[in-house]
């Protein structure tokens, strides 16, 4: 038996919107013995996210009789069609004024705000692990990071990943930025996608605190029986601020040398 | 007596704060006060920042005795005996 397919029937169904490219290919074939299967080839392209699957059959002439001989109609699996991939990348300080050799923590979150999974996400555009430093950069080290330290992972869509990295300024007066950004794949189209690349708000690096106390009496001279008050003049003569929290006096010398006042 | 008052304080870079103490004169002498101050680097809390005074003549406090009241053990006249020996006009 010798069976001609004179005609392939498709229907589509789903929410998504595809265009037919090109297709059948071959257009028709000869299927010259019993066994014999012929593979046909459409190519759509999706142009809506949602759904779709495909349903055919193929219609034959026998070549003995001419009779017309329908297949059984195939379903394929569904599809899905996933907007691309967007990573969206943000960043933060743990905080905006550190003192000299003390260190800050930087967050970059990394978000895919798009459809389809990317994966391979580094997120650095160098692929080393510095985050971009600006202004004292030279005097600016990193100490750790990034936690967790997971270069290659992969964002489902909506998921976000934060990463941590620790830094230290180490020159006074300095005032650093840090900006960075990922990068990955989408894991349908294999194309690459990049985040945007944001800066972190300055970081100002100040002198060390220090203090400096002195201790003035009013009155410096009085007689037994009244009230006299210590001034304890606390100077911070770093940059950063401080909270002084305890203070304390104690007699560190006395001698019984006052005599009476003279009397007037 | 009291003190100190403030008990804590915030100080920015170069600036200074008083913290104040009152005490009473019970006895009489020179006194040298020395004192002590701990803070914590608002960058990085709890990291301690200390320091204290240096003993001189400027923290010196010195209380006298008050002064006697002088009596006479002597009665009050009317008139000082010594008027009749005034040397006359």
């Amino acid at each position: 038996m010798q069976s001609v397919p004179s005609n392939l029937l498709t229907n589509i169904s789903g929410t998504a919107g595809v265009v037919q490219i090109s297709g059948p290919a071959p257009a028709s074939a000869a299927l010259v013995t019993p066994t014999a299967m012929a593979s046909f080839t459409w190519v759509y392209q999706a142009t809506t996210v949602g759904w779709f699957k495909f349903s055919a059959w193929a219609t034959g002439q026998d070549s003995l009789n001419y009779n017309w001989i329908n297949s059984a109609g195939v379903v394929s699996n569904v599809v899905t069609v996933q907007a691309p991939g967007q990573l969206t990348a943000s960043m933060a300080v743990q905080r905006l004024t550190v003192s000299e050799n003390q260190d800050v923590e930087i967050h970059l979150t990394v978000t895919n705000t798009g459809g389809a999974a990317i994966q391979n996400i580094w997120t650095t555009d160098t692929g080393t692990l510095e985050l971009g430093v600006n202004g004292s950069a030279a005097s600016t080290i990193r100490v750790a990071g990034p936690f967790p330290a997971a270069p290659g992972f992969t964002l489902a869509s909506g998921a976000s990943n934060t990463l941590t990295w620790t830094y230290r300024g180490t020159a006074i007066p300095g005032v650093i930025s840090f900006s960075g950004m990922a990068v990955g794949t989408d894991q349908n189209t294999g194309q690459a996608v990049f985040s945007n690349a944001p800066t972190s708000v300055s970081v100002s690096v100040q002198a060390n605190p220090a203090l400096m106390m002195e201790i003035y009496p009013q009155p410096a001279s009085l007689t037994q029986g009244n009230v006299f008050t210590l001034l304890l003049t606390v100077t911070n003569t770093g940059t950063a601020g401080l909270t002084a929290d305890a203070v304390g006096v104690t007699v560190a010398a006395w001698s019984r040398s006052a005599r009476p006042l003279p009397s007037t | 007596m009291t003190g100190p008052v403030p008990a804590v304080q915030a100080i920015p870079g170069g600036q200074a704060r008083i913290f104040t103490y009152t005490y009473s004169a019970t006895s009489t002498g020179v006194f040298n006060f020395t004192g002590g101050v701990y803070g914590y680097d608002g960058n990085l809390y709890p990291l301690p920042v200390s320091a204290s005074n240096v003993v001189a003549a400027a923290n010196q406090v010195t209380v006298y005795q008050n002064s006697p009241n002088l009596l006479s053990p002597w009665p009050r006249r009317s008139a000082a005996p010594w008027a009749s020996c005034a040397p006359s006009s």
